[in-house]
Order: structure tokens, then C-alpha cells, then sequence
């Protein structure tokens, strides 16, 4: 007997014994599952009844979340301030040497920079008087890359002193960058379109697609760039050219995809369903074709960012209300 | 043997309807509290319930946004973000807005410059972030004051005509004696009405260019007056530009629609008459299912989106000339709870219309899309000469689960004296169905009635 059938039939046999409190047949259709047999284990890190923007961990482990327009470093168990004094959109964490730089954005739009000497210090960056939308790193982390996308304008920068000059590469305006894990040269960026460079930012090339709400590069297979839209993926090469797409058919819109280091299969995505409130983590091991919600804690909670540690062992995740919590998917590395 | 376990089985099964109706009562709570006493009857009016709940609560913190000082729509407060609808606003900024739904987002685009932007679907209408929106847009000042979203798109703008306040009379005009506006100005002895509240009333187009501060209506340039951020424009002026037909236009002082609200229909009265509505789109699709119903000489109540009625005239003329009823259900099939009280009364009066025109009778009754309403639209409908239906029973068929099987089992199943039943048009199962749920219908004594005569007979019983 085919479902539809057999859900026919419960309703008779509902009408019959007048169940209280049952649902109407549901009609929809997803590829996804809905199972906890994989036994997550959640470990939350702080700030409930926060909204924590972003989380990023360093190489030897040390976390560092973004909330409320500050910067915290976990110490033990306890979070400690590790902020500039003034309000921050974005920040960008290396350890060079045995010595940790911090890279801060403002909500002014300017660079402030934490190293050796302990000491916050403003570098020469000069950008619009507007947030700091990106910070992240070039391969090896020679080169540190800004991107800022407002009203006035924005633009992607870089620096290859660790701070100290900058050189404006495009003044497109840059809400996300990806760079090669190799070659610096190639790098993504997306706002109001996507573009792609393979001469270091000298010359841009528009990819003709849609798809302009993140791009990623898997440090295990960087050939192709997955550039995210609402419901799924675009694959692209780094001529521009788009080669396939995968739409996920997720009840809800992404709000945020990441990809294991160390598994080019295993996707995590951050869903939201707006003003509904549903969403949620899915988690894919087959490199998104099909899905599995995460079930518990981060049921219909919108996740604003994912950090998957250096070993691929772990998932940060940084949450509206919630707070910053760590995914052990215990099963995956048993 | 045989007997007693019959009995047994059916003592069984009384107790559990006694329980499970008193356990269903304790937690449905107060749509129980009527006399439903079908399970399916009881969860289709807490589905509607429910989805009300759901919009006014999300609709709840509202901005009316006006743009460079004209109202263009209303924005809404979601958990401290403040969304917008897109279009609006793009629109009269003259970015062509293009809906790409494989994607879910929305292209803009204007001469060179090109964006892709992520939106919220919140029933059928795309919203957008406001601060991702003023940074594509380059919004020139956007400023939160009281319950309104002040946007200045640049410099540039020209300066419009605007008139004080203080020199206005205001009049409700009315069309064919359904309320189009309360807020018909009258400005040095001349009578202005709102232009978009015209212009929709009659299923026309309007546009207002923000850049340069012009209102057109059906491509036309109008001579607008700007009053309270709304453009005006005199009546006579208007009718050189939109067919009114032989529509008559009063104007009142004092509102003369009647107080008393008439309760909305969920289903007849408790005799064995059955009435099948259907919703939506006139189509090539609805002549079979006239021909099917018409081969069985039962008439039904179609509530008809008003938007497919001028394509599909000689179908309207059809169902008319074949005894079936045609009914109001919106010019756009939009939710009512996302727009002002003159959108759904313009909503109503051009489907009113354009029903009265091809049909030859003037509609008596609505069916909110959805179920969207509130007391508030019962009475927007009354004054509109309107008389708000839902339905006891949803055949489900819109549900791409169901075949033409499942959709008579269901309709059968739950079929009760004075059932209305919801179906809906362009579909073929829903076709095949019907023929099916008639015979086994009929077979079981009931008569098929329109929806007029549901309320007639609801009326001789005083309800």
C-alpha cells in the first residue's frame, strides 16, 4: 500500500476514534532526514540569550567568538574580553611563530590590529566610514584580505605586512571573499554580484550567476569554487564558468554552509526560515546531495556562523539567542 | 457470540469518542467550543485559526514606508530586523525587479548597474531586509520616525505638490454603492480621490516614480495632488483614464454602510444539503468541470480571482448562464493581512465589478485567499455589499499527494448536513473527483445548493 493510502486510511481511522490533538496529512515533500540516531553531542561554550555573529578557532584550538560588537577569548573555561574600545563587525585570528595576531574591523570601517605587543593598535586602512563586512587570510596567511560592502561603497583589500600598508584591489563592493589555499592569485568575492580573479585582484571577471550569498573553496579539492545561493550551490571553475548546481530542497533558506577541512564530503549548513523562525543545522556526508537535520539544541535556532576545527573533529556554532555551542558529530570519527 | 463481540466493540468505541471529544475539547480549546463535533470539521477551523494567529502576530510591528514622502507599502518589525517589500520600492526607483524562483532571489536591474538579492517569501510577497536594501539601493537617507520608514532615494528628487491638511474636507466616496475610500478629499470645492485606491478598484494599473515624482495610472500621466504622502487626483480627471463603465460614484459624510456585522459562513444549516465552492482561476480548465457538473444538474459557487476574469469572459458567461454562482475572491489572491483597508477594498470592488459586468449579477459573497481575515475585513466586505465564506470542509486538492481518490474519500468521508466544501479549479484530479462525490453524495441523501441558498437557509433559521 502506497503512503498516500495508508495516510488515508489513519484519517479514517482517526475520524473514528476522534484522537486528540493529531495533525492533518502533511504534504510536504523534502530529501532530507529527520533522525538523531547519530548521536550528537553538544557542548555549549557561553553566552545564552546572546546573539553571537562569528566564531573562529585558532590552529592550536584557542576560540574566539564576535558578539554584541565585541571580541571574547575563551580561557579555560571562562571568556575573556579581547576587544578594541570600540565596537567591532568582523576580526580575523592567526598564530605566526608563536605569536597571535588579531585583525579587528570596526563598525566605522577601520582595521585595528593586536600583536606582540599586546597592545591594540589602528593601522593605515582607510576604507569608508562603514562596518568591516570580511576579514580572512591568503594561503600560508601572508597575505590578510578586507572586504566591506555598504551604501557608500566598499571595496577588497589586502595587506601583506601584517597590517601595516594596504592596497586597495577592486572597489566592488565585498560582503564575502574566498581565496585559493595555494595560489593567492585566485580569489571570489560576492555582494551585489560574484566575481572571480586570477591575477591577485588586478582584473575581475563576473560569473554570470545568481549565486552571490557566499563562495567557498575546499582546501582539499580548491579547484572548483561553490558559490551558495538561498536554496543550494554553484559550481564553479576559476575561469567563471559555471559547471553544475545543487539545489538542496531544504524547508528554508541557507544562512550559512562550511565544509569539513579534512572530509570534501561533509557539509554543515546553518537554514532559516524567515519570519517563520524554522530552521536550523543540517549536516551532509556526501557532499550535500542528501541531508540530515541535526536534532536538539539547534532545532528552528538560526545559526549565523560555523568553524570546523583544524582536525575536522569539531563544529562551533554561533547562534541568534543562543549562543556559541560546540558539535562533537561522535559517530563520523569514532 | 458474534453479537456480544459487536457489542463489546461498540461500547469500546463510545467511550473512546467520549474521551477523545472531551480531551479534544481541553486542547483545541475554543474553536470546540461551537458545536463541531466532526474531528476534520474541528482541525480545518483550527488550521485557519491558527494561520491568523500566526500573520497578525508577524504583522503585528508595522511601518508605513514612505518613499521620497509617498507611501509606497507597509514594512514589518521581525524580531528586531526591520523587512520591507521589495518590489515597492525597486519598482518606483525604476530598478526592473525580476523574480528568478529556482534560485529564490530577485535580479535588479537598472542600465549598468545589476544585483542579486536574497528574499524573504512571506505569502507570495517578497520582503527584503531594509539595511541590505538601502546598501544595493544606495539609499540616499533612511530614518526610523515613529511608526513610519522615511526614505530618500537622493538629491534629486523633484518636489511634489503637496497640500496641507488643514485644507481638506473629508468624504467616503463610494462606487455602485460599495465603499472605495474614506479618505475622498475634497480640496477647493473639487472632489480628489486617492489615485492607486481608483485605479485598483478597477483592476488598472497605477506607478509612482519616486526619481522623478510622477503618478500614472494605466501608463497615463496624472495631474497629482500629494496629500498626507498620498497622491490625489480629481475624480473627473480619472474617469477620462480608466473605463468606469456605467460604475456611479456618491460621496457621504457620514459613513452609510450599516454597523451590524454579519457573522462570516463556515457551513449551512443542519439539514442534508452539501454546497461545492471552488477557488481561484478562471481557465481553459473550468469548462470540463462545468461540463461534469452540468451533466449531474448541480450548481455550485465558484469564488473567482478577479485578475483571470478579463481572458476568460465567455467562461464567466458560462457559468453564469448555467445557474452556478460566481463569487468574489480577491483581484490578486493576496493575503488580505499584508495590506491596507483601501488595497482590500479596491481588491474586492474590481473583482465585484468585473464579476457584475460578465456575469450580469453582482457577487454576494467572499472567501478570504487562505482564509486571511479578521473582523476587520468582514466588515471591509459588508460595506462592499459582501458577505465573508469559508468552508467546513478542504478537499485538500491543492496537496500534490493527493489523487482523484483520496480527494472523494476525503470529501465523502467527512461530508455532514450543510457541509461547504473547498475545491479548487485548473486541476484535473479535482475534475475527475467530483463526478465521484456527487453520486456517493447524493446516494446518501443530500442536495447540492450555491451558497446563496446555504444562506438563505441559514437565514430562515435566524442565524
Amino acid at each position: 500500500m502506497s503512503i498516500k493510502k495508508h495516510l488515508i486510511l489513519l484519517l479514517l481511522i482517526m475520524s473514528v476514534c476522534y484522537l486528540p490533538g493529531c495533525q492533518a496529512i502533511s504534504a510536504q515533500k523534502t530529501d532530507y532526514q529527520e533522525e538523531d540516531e547519530l548521536n550528537w553531542k553538544w557542548q555549549y561554550l557561553g553566552f545564552k540569550g546572546n546573539d553571537v555573529q562569528n566564531v573562529q578557532v585558532t590552529d592550536q584550538g584557542v576560540v574566539y567568538a564576535l558578539t554584541e560588537g565585541k571580541l571574547y577569548v575563551l580561557d579555560g573555561e571562562e571568556w575573556k574580553l579581547n576587544s578594541p574600545s570600540r565596537d567591532i563587525t568582523a576580526f580575523y585570528v592567526q598564530e605566526k611563530e608563536n605569536n597571535t595576531q588579531i585583525f579587528a574591523g570596526s563598525s566605522a570601517g577601520e582595521i585595528l590590529v593586536k600583536g606582540k605587543n599586546k597592545e591594540w593598535t589602528e593601522t593605515s586602512f582607510q576604507a569608508f566610514n562603514e562596518p568591516i563586512d570580511i576579514i580572512t587570510a591568503g594561503p600560508e596567511r601572508k597575505e590578510i584580505f578586507v572586504g566591506q560592502s555598504s551604501k557608500e561603497g566598499g571595496g577588497l583589500f589586502k595587506s601583506g605586512d601584517e597590517g601595516q600598508n594596504w592596497e586597495r584591489l577592486t572597489d566592488i563592493t565585498v560582503r564575502g571573499v574566498a581565496v585559493h589555499p595555494q595560489n593567492p592569485e585566485i580569489i571570489y568575492i560576492v555582494d551585489r554580484l560574484t566575481y572571480c580573479s586570477d591575477d591577485g585582484g588586478k582584473t575581475w571577471n563576473k560569473v554570470d550567476t545568481p549565486a552571490n550569498y557566499g563562495a567557498l573553496l575546499h582546501p582539499l579539492y580548491p579547484e572548483a569554487a561553490y558559490l551558495v545561493y538561498p536554496y543550494g550551490v554553484v559550481m564553479a571553475t576559476h575561469e567563471g564558468e559555471i559547471t553544475s548546481q545543487l539545489k538542496f530542497n531544504l524547508p528554508g533558506g541557507i544562512n550559512r554552509l562550511e565544509f569539513n577541512p579534512r572530509s570534501i564530503e561533509e557539509w554543515a549548513l546553518g537554514l532559516w526560515d524567515y519570519p517563520s523562525g524554522t530552521g536550523g543545522l543540517y549536516y551532509s556526508f556526501n557532499g550535500g546531495s542528501h541531508w540530515v537535520k541535526v536534532k536538539g539544541i539547534m532545532e528552528n535556532t538560526k545559526v549565523n556562523d560555523l568553524f570546523f576545527s583544524q582536525d575536522g573533529k569539531k563544529l562551533y556554532v554561533a547562534t541568534d539567542e543562543k549562543g556559541l555551542w560546540l558539535l562533537n558529530p561522535k559517530k563520523l570519527h569514532e | 457470540m458474534k453479537k456480544r463481540t459487536l457489542l463489546v466493540l461498540l461500547v469500546i468505541m463510545a467511550l473512546i469518542i467520549v474521551v477523545g471529544g472531551s480531551l479534544l475539547y481541553r486542547r483545541t480549546g475554543e474553536i470546540l467550543s461551537a458545536t463541531h463535533f466532526n474531528w476534520y470539521e474541528s482541525n480545518t477551523l483550527a488550521e485557519i485559526e491558527n494561520a491568523n494567529k500566526f500573520a497578525k502576530e508577524r504583522l503585528e510591528k508595522k511601518y508605513h514606508i514612505f518613499l521620497n514622502k509617498v507611501l509606497v507599502d507597509v514594512g514589518y518589525d521581525w524580531d528586531g530586523d526591520i523587512y520591507v517589500p521589495i518590489r515597492s520600492i525597486t519598482e518606483s526607483l525604476n530598478w526592473e525587479t525580476i523574480w528568478l524562483p529556482d534560485l529564490g532571489v530577485i535580479q535588479l536591474v537598472k542600465g549598468d548597474d545589476e544585483a542579486y538579492v536574497e528574499i524573504v517569501n512571506f505569502f507570495g510577497k517578497a520582503y527584503v531586509d531594509l539595511d541590505r536594501l538601502e546598501n544595493i539601493l544606495r539609499l540616499q537617507e533612511v530614518h526610523l520616525h515613529g511608526g513610519n520608514i522615511e526614505i530618500t532615494s537622493s538629491d534629486k528628487v523633484k518636489a511634489l505638490n503637496t497640500v496641507d491638511l488643514k485644507s481638506i474636507k473629508w468624504q467616503s466616496c463610494y462606487v455602485n454603492d460599495m465603499k472605495m475610500t474614506e479618505k475622498a478629499a475634497i480640496y477647493q470645492d473639487k472632489y480628489y480621490v486617492p489615485v492607486k485606491t481608483f485605479a485598483k478598484s478597477f483592476g488598472d494599473t497605477y506607478r509612482f516614480d519616486a526619481e522623478k515624482g510622477y503618478v500614472c495610472v494605466n501608463y497615463n500621466l496624472i495631474n497629482a495632488i500629494f496629500i498626507d504622502g498620498r497622491a490625489y487626483a480629481l475624480l473627473d480627471e480619472l474617469r477620462e483614464l480608466v473605463d468606469t463603465g456605467k460604475a456611479q460614484f456618491s460621496f457621504w459624510e457620514k459613513d452609510k454602510s450599516k454597523t451590524e456585522i454579519k457573522p462570516l459562513i463556515c457551513k449551512g444549516p443542519d439539514q442534508k444539503v452539501v454546497a461545492l465552492t471552488f477557488d481561484d482561476y478562471l481557465g481553459e480548465k473550468v469548462n470540463p468541470l462545468l461540463d461534469v457538473l452540468d451533466s449531474h444538474n448541480v450548481k455550485a459557487t465558484f469564488f473567482i480571482v478577479g485578475n483571470s476574469i478579463p481572458k476568460n469572459k465567455e467562461v464567466l458567461k458560462r457559468l453564469a448562464n448555467s445557474g452556478h454562482e460566481a463569487a468574489n475572491h480577491t483581484w490578486d489572491h493576496m493575503n488580505n493581512h499584508t495590506l491596507t483597508d483601501d488595497e482590500v477594498r479596491a481588491q474586492l470592488i474590481s473583482t465585484s465589478l468585473a464579476i457584475q459586468q460578465y456575469s450580469g449579477k453582482k457577487p454576494s459573497f467572499f472567501r478570504p485567499p487562505g482564509a486571511y481575515y479578521d473582523q476587520n475585513m468582514l466588515k471591509i466586505a459588508q460595506e462592499i455589499g459582501l458577505r465573508t465564506v469559508l468552508w467546513s470542509i478542504s478537499s485538500m486538492d491543492v496537496s500534490l499527494e493527493m489523487d482523484a481518490q483520496d480527494i472523494e474519500e476525503v470529501v465523502t468521508r467527512w461530508a455532514h448536513p450543510g457541509a461547504i466544501v473547498v475545491m479548487h479549479t485548473g486541476q484535473d484530479k479535482t475534475i475527475q473527483a467530483v463526478s465521484e462525490v456527487i453520486k456517493e453524495l447524493r446516494d446518501r441523501g443530500y442536495e447540492f445548493v450555491t451558497i446563496s441558498e446555504m444562506a438563505d437557509l441559514l437565514e430562515s433559521e435566524g442565524k
